[in-house]
């Protein structure tokens, strides 16, 4: 592709679990994030999206093995990088803010000082340079009081405080490309918008690139401009937000959009069964027990992807 | 958003302690006991009506009495005096090797835990065997190959006290390094060393802080262990062990006095250490219950 491109996810392969019977939670993901753009990542529980998340930092659990592909930072291929050179671009360039902000800080030390640690951790400079740009950093977040607050343990800050804090201390060296995995649940609805509309916002103004990993398909419409959809560490489908909501192919994703628009007096809509174990891969498509169009081939044959117009591709037979 | 009001902070370590759970421990038994064998030590000087040091020839094995108050040991030497004295040597060797193997535990426990691995295991293993032979023979044998001296003495109690601690921070570490404020942490870019300092190893310290009373008890029982079998200690320092070990020849005679303080002195330390420790551990076992 071309200098647009930011990250290039190709044919990312990864495994985690016991060595004897590992889970393939990754199964060839292919994805670009171009500069400045907002690409959203949804899919059921399970379907790999976190571990995607994970590879491309080098950060899986200890269990973790990536398996193959490659992921283009920038023209670099990150699996290659020496990990000092990692390190270096870890919260740097790259940074993350997951789910339960809460826990993602040390409950020891108050939290401006984790957030000016970080800062000083990349960029040198005096402590009390640090601080004053942590505080600046939570003000900008919309915490009240900064400079008090900045000097409260995390105990003390409620769930959106937290998430708040997290995404201050992800943005403070003003990286490039900023991935958040769920990143407002188990969080109240009005929060839940409020940290949406704060995350949209100081992406917008610094240009920075965002990777939004989400089950909602509400909050990745809100924010992203492109979805890509994975199913049992797959991706199945992808393309501009707009297209893939106006005319979805793979029947997972239509089903997964039916989920979100329920029709007039019926029940509540659901994909019954499960996402696959994935201790072995599946011969053929992983969603066949599921599908309801699947046919004698989707068993045996994996299923290519197609570009069905312009940037949207799907894997699936049915097309 | 609206004005979230700061919690009130259930926190265990750095809360400011209330006035009555200060007064609970500043007034239970082993507090007390710990707080006048403190002042007994450092005020010895002043409290000491002998030199401990200085044998008497004509007043060998006194009785107590108002002159002698713990009586005379059979070089004529002030046994209240002595015992006094021998509290700065037996706390101080004590507390010193316990601090030593705590500085040495906690990193390696931090860092086998971490990174896990054949760093791990070779730790591991090696706690292990340290901690199967028996650490008497240990210390004897460690003593007649480097020399029968005091430092020898806290090294090698310091030495034993390693694996306690590398097994403990060792333990702690390993759910801390599936917890998300480690991920957050590496995250952010934090190198191993960063990492297991900044974050890790505050982690640690609260079950620490329980274990070191009980470690302070047991190293004075080792202390005055050793030196009753004459390791350590040479005889005209003070030091309860090697008083006990001069003072018993004697108790068949019907001389109780040389052995019996001495004793009670290691008796009353070591159970307060021990008490303490303890206490603070069903504390904090409460504390973490909620």
């Amino acid at each position: 592709m071309s200098e647009q491109a930011l990250l290039q996810l190709r044919e990312l392969r990864a495994v985690v679990g016991p060595r004897e019977q590992p889970v393939h939670a990754v199964r060839g993901v292919s994805f670009t994030v171009r500069r400045g753009a907002r690409l959203g990542i949804i899919g059921e529980s399970g379907s790999g999206k976190s571990m995607t998340a994970l590879s491309i930092l080098r950060l899986l659990p200890p269990s973790g093995v990536i398996r193959g592909g490659k992921v283009l930072y920038d023209g670099r291929d990150l699996l290659r990088l020496p990990e000092p050179q990692m390190q270096r671009l870890r919260g740097r360039e790259i940074s993350l803010i997951f789910q339960n902000a809460a826990a993602a800080l040390n409950p020891l030390f108050p939290v401006g000082e984790q957030i000016a640690d970080v800062y000083r951790h990349h960029e040198g400079g005096s402590p009390r340079q640090a601080w004053e740009r942590a505080v600046a950093m939570l003000d900008a977040m919309g915490i009240p009081d900064a400079p008090r607050r900045a000097r409260a343990y995390p105990h003390q800050y409620s769930g959106g405080m937290a998430q708040r804090a997290m995404i201050a201390m992800a943005l403070i060296c003003s990286p490039r490309l900023l991935i958040a995995d769920e990143p407002t649940t188990g969080l109240d609805l009005t929060i839940q918008a409020q940290v949406l509309d704060l995350i949209q916002e100081q992406v917008q103004r610094s240009g920075t690139s965002l990777v939004l990993i989400s089950h909602d398909i509400a909050v990745i419409a809100e924010v992203c401009e492109e979805v890509v959809v994975m199913y049992a560490g797959e991706v199945v489908e992808s393309g501009p937000l707009a297209e893939v909501l106006r005319n979805p192919i793979n029947p997972y994703t239509r089903a997964l959009l039916d989920c979100f628009e329920p029709k007039e007096g019926r029940r509540l809509p659901y994909i019954a069964g499960r996402v696959p174990q994935l201790y072995q891969e599946p011969k053929g498509c992983a969603f066949f027990n599921r599908c309801p169009q699947a046919r004698e081939m989707c068993r045996e044959i994996h299923p290519p992807t197609v570009e069905v117009a312009p940037g949207h591709r799907v894997a699936c037979h049915v097309v | 958003m609206a004005e979230v009001p700061l919690a009130e902070t259930p926190v265990v370590l750095f809360r400011r302690p209330r006035w009555r759970t200060l007064r609970r421990w500043l007034f239970c038994p082993p507090v007390i006991i710990l707080a006048l064998l403190l002042l007994g030590a450092v005020f010895a000087p002043q409290l000491a009506r002998y030199d401990p040091l200085t044998p008497s020839p004509g007043e060998k094995l006194q009785p107590p009495s108002a002159r002698h108050w713990f009586g005379t040991d059979p070089y004529g030497m002030d046994i209240f005096s002595r015992v006094l004295y021998a509290t700065r040597t037996d706390l101080t060797v004590a507390v010193l090797s316990v601090l030593l193997g705590i500085a040495a535990g906690i990193p390696l426990g931090a860092l086998a835990g971490y990174l896990g691995g054949w760093v791990d295991e070779a730790l591991t293993r090696l706690t292990e065997v340290m901690q199967a032979f028996p650490q008497i023979l240990f210390a004897m044998a460690v003593m007649a190959a480097l020399g029968n001296n005091l430092v020898n003495l806290v090294l090698i109690l310091a030495f034993l006290n390693v694996p306690v601690y590398l097994k403990m921070v060792r333990s702690v570490t390993l759910p801390l390094r599936e917890s998300d404020f480690v991920l957050a942490a590496r995250c952010a870019g934090h190198t191993t060393g960063s990492l297991v300092v900044r974050h890790i190893i505050p982690n640690t310290l609260v079950p620490v802080f329980s274990q070191f009373s009980l470690s302070c008890s047991y190293a004075v029982q080792m202390v005055a262990g050793l030196s009753f079998i004459g390791l350590g200690v040479k005889i005209p320092h003070p030091e309860w062990g090697s008083m006990i070990s001069l003072g018993a020849n004697y108790i068949v005679f019907g001389m109780w006095w040389p052995a019996l303080f001495p004793g009670l002195a290691t008796f009353l330390a070591a159970f307060a250490l021990h008490d303490l420790g303890q206490r603070l551990r069903r504390s904090l076992l409460r504390e973490a219950e909620g």
